[in-house]
């Protein structure tokens, strides 16, 4: 299997030789470095690496720059994986990121890079066409569940589902059988009034479409003001 | 000329004209020559004349024109005592048998303001007095009355019957009263153009001058023209009357200049209203240039116009205020001007008071602002130089011990190994604290989403089911989104750490120009146990204008209510 290629985006220099120094070591290879969004997209435009790396903030504004691009090489170079780090995560800016498919994108907070292992294999994954969001995003969006639906259990799972692990993976890190996670799996759609799906991607657009029911509007709400 | 006049003096005036007006009418009526309606006619006239004036002399006491009307009705009746066989009454009839020409005349050209403007009125005025005063009294010796006409009773001055001198001397005072009827003419046209409020009282005055010259040029009109002459001088009376009254102030007027003081209205209209002008300007004198500034409808400066006169109505504290009007005030009662100008002086000042009051008020308001925006300007410049500064090489940190504690993993030092995972792990612990402190100090959600979303942040992280309800909100200022925000966010951290409660309702809402924040938990109902942190948010809601309350009962739970107005300057944005 050939090397995944990499561009990282963060104008912290420190930080991205940092990742760079991770990714680098789980065989990545770094196809570019940088500091700012319009860079980063004459770079993705040249090297078409299999993932982008992004920091949220960079300058000018240092608000919403680097999501902004990430969405946009999302729809402009399919092929590449687009990971988005930030300081802290909000739910409001997944719709940003995850418009029509959560294939190849993760959203996770920055100090995940030290779980070395776990970040390489979520960065593994969205280069592959997998997706990655952090755990703390799946908190958050489940715990608005008033009705209270889902077991302790389940949410664990539904957390991993919305990590991008496959049931398999999911077998493995909980310690338990097959057909155990796929029923839960299966309970868990049900319970959520949701079409059991058999893509896993599509099922973790489908949790996250559930559990935060996005309008356009809020959407727009979600836009840095205009600068005047 | 001052003329004042003291209540005898006008009661006199009136049994006066009782006395010779009653005399003269029973004059008349016994000399046979005179028909009934001729007796009425010149009796109402004078009657007239002296009601007018005295009615005048008691609204404008300064002004000579009351009196002087007064004098004008004496002197028809006086006339009419050369009618009398009393040989006494029938020459001092004689000595006054024409003076109630000059009067007439002094008063049209007097009028309104009593006063005889320019060299040429005065000289015709006198001119008047002399043919019709002097002439005929120096005449009256050379006429013997009782000679010429059987009918006459002696007359008592006679010293010789010179009918060749009283011819002269009547000739004289024919071509006189030519060439002095010529001068008024011209005066009294010089009036109408000067006084386009007089031309009521010209046209009667000219209208009787007109009939009177027919009637003495064409001997077979005489009867008409000399009726007509004398419905004139009738109604000459009954219109300056008539004008007083009309100017006379209503009570409603002065109610509804008082009613002024009470709210903003439109002063101009309303004294425009009073003073029965609907032409009227206010006037503001300008200290600088030291001229009047009239400005119409439209705030535009305008120059006074010919027949217009300016009437101080009170003065403020920048000096006077005065209104333009086209109409004559000579004859409003003083009183009315003087309310007026109360009402004006009062509303003015008024208005200036409220004016410093609202700029004090919008002064505080910016400096509240100000205020607001720099805690939080500081706040933001923290949040970003935690995150994007130290929280940043602690991670690049932590990873470093974490490649480091990989690497003794594969070469077997499991006590370093244990020891750098340990102190990874309490870094990473670092790491996530100083995320959500630099969060607490200003979340970068509210900067970029506005409320809405900062709140359903804050409520995402907290372990506690709160419920949101809120409206599609626009984005407000950011002294106003950040206020809102931590009054939240105080609410919930009392909620969790003092109130033991299990639940907690957030309701946002916005009426006209304020925000509404409740924050209703249900917990034991905490009232001063949260400490300084909502005291320092209830400044902080202050210094926008709003105001802050919270209601704690034990068993019912804590509510927090806030309101801020985002109305203008604050939603400026």
């Amino acid at each position: 299997m050939r090397d995944l290629t990499v561009v990282l985006t963060d104008d912290a220099a420190l930080f991205r030789e940092a990742l760079a120094g991770v990714l680098g070591r789980a065989g990545f290879r770094i196809r570019a470095q940088l500091g700012d969004a319009a860079a980063a997209r004459a770079a993705i435009a040249e090297h078409r690496p299999d993932l982008a790396v992004f920091d949220i903030r960079l300058p000018p504004t240092h608000t919403l720059e680097g999501l902004v691009a990430a969405a946009e090489i999302r729809e402009s170079h399919p092929d590449t994986g687009v990971l988005v780090l930030s300081q802290h995560l909000e739910t409001r800016l997944l719709r940003m990121l995850v418009r029509s498919s959560s294939r190849g994108v993760g959203y996770l907070l920055k100090e995940r890079v030290t779980g070395i292992q776990d970040f390489v294999d979520a960065a593994r994954r969205v280069a592959t066409g997998g997706c990655a969001f952090d755990p703390e995003v799946v908190r958050a969006l489940t715990r608005g569940d008033p009705l209270g639906r889902l077991s302790e259990r389940e949410h664990e799972i539904l957390s991993l589902i919305a990590q991008g692990r496959s049931n398999m993976a999911i077998c493995e890190q909980l310690r338990l059988t097959k057909k155990t996670v796929e029923s839960h799996v299966r309970s868990i759609l049900l319970r959520l009034d949701l079409h059991p799906q058999p893509d896993d991607h599509r099922r973790v657009l489908a949790v996250l479409e559930y559990l935060r029911p996005w309008s356009e509007e809020a959407y727009r709400l979600a836009l840095p003001p205009p600068r005047t | 000329m001052g003329v004042t006049h003291s209540r005898a003096v006008l009661w006199g005036l009136g049994a006066a004209g009782v006395v010779l007006g009653t005399t003269a009418a029973v004059l008349k009526a016994a000399d046979g020559s005179h028909p009934v309606p001729d007796v009425v006619l010149t009796t109402s006239a004078g009657a007239l004349f002296v009601a007018a004036g005295l009615f005048a002399a008691v609204r404008v006491r300064a002004n000579p024109c009351g009196p002087l009307m007064v004098l004008v009705g004496l002197a028809l009746f006086a006339e009419d005592l050369q009618l009398s066989q009393d040989p006494v009454v029938f020459t001092a009839g004689l000595l006054v048998a024409h003076v109630s020409t000059p009067l007439v005349l002094h008063l049209v050209l007097a009028f309104p303001d009593g006063r005889l403007e320019g060299r040429a009125p005065r000289a015709l005025v006198a001119a008047t007095y002399i043919a019709a005063v002097v002439l005929p009294a120096v005449g009256t010796p050379f006429v013997d009355w009782a000679g010429r006409f059987p009918a006459k009773p002696d007359n008592l001055l006679l010293i010789v019957d010179a009918p060749g001198f009283t011819t002269g001397l009547l000739w004289t005072m024919n071509a006189c009263g030519l060439v002095i009827a010529a001068g008024v003419l011209v005066a009294l046209l010089r009036r109408w153009r000067a006084r386009p409020a007089l031309r009521p009282v010209l046209v009667m005055a000219l209208a009787g001058a007109a009939c009177s010259a027919v009637a003495a040029a064409i001997e077979p009109t005489y009867a008409v023209a000399i009726a007509a002459y004398k419905v004139a001088f009738c109604l000459w009376p009954l219109t300056f009357t008539l004008g007083i009254v009309r100017t006379a102030p209503r009570a409603a007027d002065l109610t509804n200049l008082l009613l002024a003081l009470r709210g903003e209205v439109d002063l101009r209209e309303l004294l425009a209203r009073t003073l029965h002008d609907r032409s009227l300007r206010l006037g503001e004198w300008d200290p600088v240039t030291r001229t009047w500034q009239f400005r119409d409808e439209n705030g535009e400066l305008v120059t006074s116009a010919p027949g217009e006169r300016t009437v101080t109505l009170a003065w403020s504290e920048n000096g006077p205020i005065a209104a333009v009007l086209r109409r004559d005030t000579t004859w409003d009662d003083p009183r009315v001007l003087e309310a007026a100008g109360t009402v004006v002086r009062l509303v003015t000042e008024h208005q200036r008071k409220l004016d410093a009051d609202r700029a004090r008020l919008a002064e505080a308001r910016r400096t509240g602002v100000r205020l607001v925006e720099l805690a939080d300007a500081e706040r933001q410049r923290v949040e970003r130089d935690l995150h994007d500064g130290a929280q940043q090489r602690l991670v690049v940190v932590a990873l470093g011990l974490r490649m480091a504690q990989q690497r003794l993993d594969t070469r077997g030092d499991p006590e370093l190994a244990e020891l750098l995972a340990s102190t990874a792990d309490g870094l990473d612990a670092a790491i996530v604290e100083l995320r959500d402190l630099a969060r607490g100090i200003h979340p970068v959600a509210l900067t970029q989403g506005g409320l809405v979303p900062a709140v359903t942040a804050l409520i995402e992280r907290t372990p506690l089911p709160v419920e949101l309800a809120s409206p599609t909100l626009p984005r407000f200022l950011p002294p106003v989104e950040a206020t809102a925000y931590f009054v939240v966010a105080e609410a919930i951290t009392n909620a969790l750490k003092h109130s033991g409660a299990t639940s907690v309702t957030v309701t946002l809402d916005l009426d006209a120009d304020r925000l509404h924040i409740r924050v209703c938990d249900n917990g034991i109902g905490v009232l001063n146990g949260s400490g300084s942190g909502i005291a320092g948010l209830a400044d902080r809601v202050r210094a926008l204008e709003g105001h802050l309350r919270v209601e704690g009962n034990s068993g019912v739970g804590t509510a927090v209510h806030a309101t801020i107005p985002v109305g203008d300057p604050l939603c400026a944005t």
